[in-house]
């Protein structure tokens, strides 16, 4: 049997949720134990512009944060609900020699300018994310928000 | 460099949506290619109960659709806001000999009184590779070291 998924792989999420105006992050996640790291976005219905990408830090409370060349997204236009898109990061592309060891993603749903008058209020984007770290030593430990495992194998 | 994830995977997504009372569905997929399969279900905030499964079937629409033993996770609560959950199946399990060689992942909510906050990710990994994606994977970024 091939290691399970779970055994090779640390797993954090973005809840899915409804944003507006807003930005969801998925907290700043050590990549000192990783060889990359993959990001899934998704979206659901939105009537708002959607941008994601990824940033790095020297410390897990985001330090020195700044962006990684590259690592975002095309924006999602309005109409492009139910669609889904990803990065996926070489751990080498940090600013490791620099210390830069921590990842952020961020998903902000932006509503532009306000409806015009006697329009409705945008309603926002549904979103969520699926960050997966590719580890060197197995098996990692998981978030504790990681409710269950089940493995099935043939 | 090492090969970049979905050059290994095949990626399907259930989007993100609030449920009440219901069930929402992927596609039926095909896993022909696929060693084994990842199901990633993500639950925000909720109000009521959760549970999801894998299904098998012997044709793209479902036909003959059965449970897989043990390809079910155990109910969440409806206190049991923000938590995720998987199912890895290895396909070996399925009952290939007579022709299952479909799967449906299925999220089903309680009836609560706004609902469960749900999605998620289905990643098959393949034998033969690079896969054809989902037309609505919209963009794959990678960025190398």
């Amino acid at each position: 049997m091939n290691r399970d998924f779970a055994a090779r792989h640390v797993i954090t999420v973005i809840k899915p949720q409804l944003l507006t105006g807003a930005t969801a992050v998925s907290g700043w996640l050590a990549m000192t134990d990783a060889v990359r790291l993959f990001t899934l976005i998704n979206i659901g219905a939105t009537d708002v512009k959607v941008d994601a990408k990824l940033q790095q830090a020297t410390t897990s409370t985001g330090t020195g944060a700044k962006d990684i060349d590259g690592a975002a997204l095309t924006q999602f236009a309005e109409d492009e609900g139910e669609q889904y898109a990803s990065i996926d990061l070489e751990a080498a592309a940090l600013d490791i020699n620099h210390g830069f060891a921590f990842v952020q993603l961020s998903i902000t749903a932006d509503p532009g300018p306000e409806p015009e008058e006697g329009q409705p209020a945008w309603t926002g984007a549904q979103v969520e994310a699926t960050l997966m770290r590719t580890c060197r030593h197995a098996p990692p430990t998981q978030p504790t928000a990681y409710k269950e495992k089940v493995v099935i194998a043939g | 460099m090492n090969r970049d994830f979905p050059a290994r995977h095949v990626i399907n997504v259930i989007k993100p949506q609030l449920v009440d009372d219901a069930a929402v569905v992927s596609d039926w997929m095909d896993v022909l290619n696929a060693v084994r399969v990842f199901a990633l279900i993500n639950v925000g905030a909720t109000d009521t109960t959760v549970d999801a499964k894998i299904q098998q079937a012997t044709a793209v629409a479902g036909t003959n659709a059965k449970d897989i033993t043990g390809a079910k996770i155990t109910q969440f609560t409806s206190d049991d806001d923000n938590k995720y959950a998987s199912i890895d199946l290895e396909t070996a399990a399925l009952d290939i000999n007579n022709g299952f060689h479909f799967i449906q992942l299925s999220i089903t909510a309680g009836n609560g009184s706004t609902g469960a906050q749900v999605s998620a990710s289905i990643i098959r990994t393949c034998r033969h590779m690079p896969p054809t994606q989902p037309t609505a994977y919209k963009e794959q970024v990678v960025v190398a070291g």
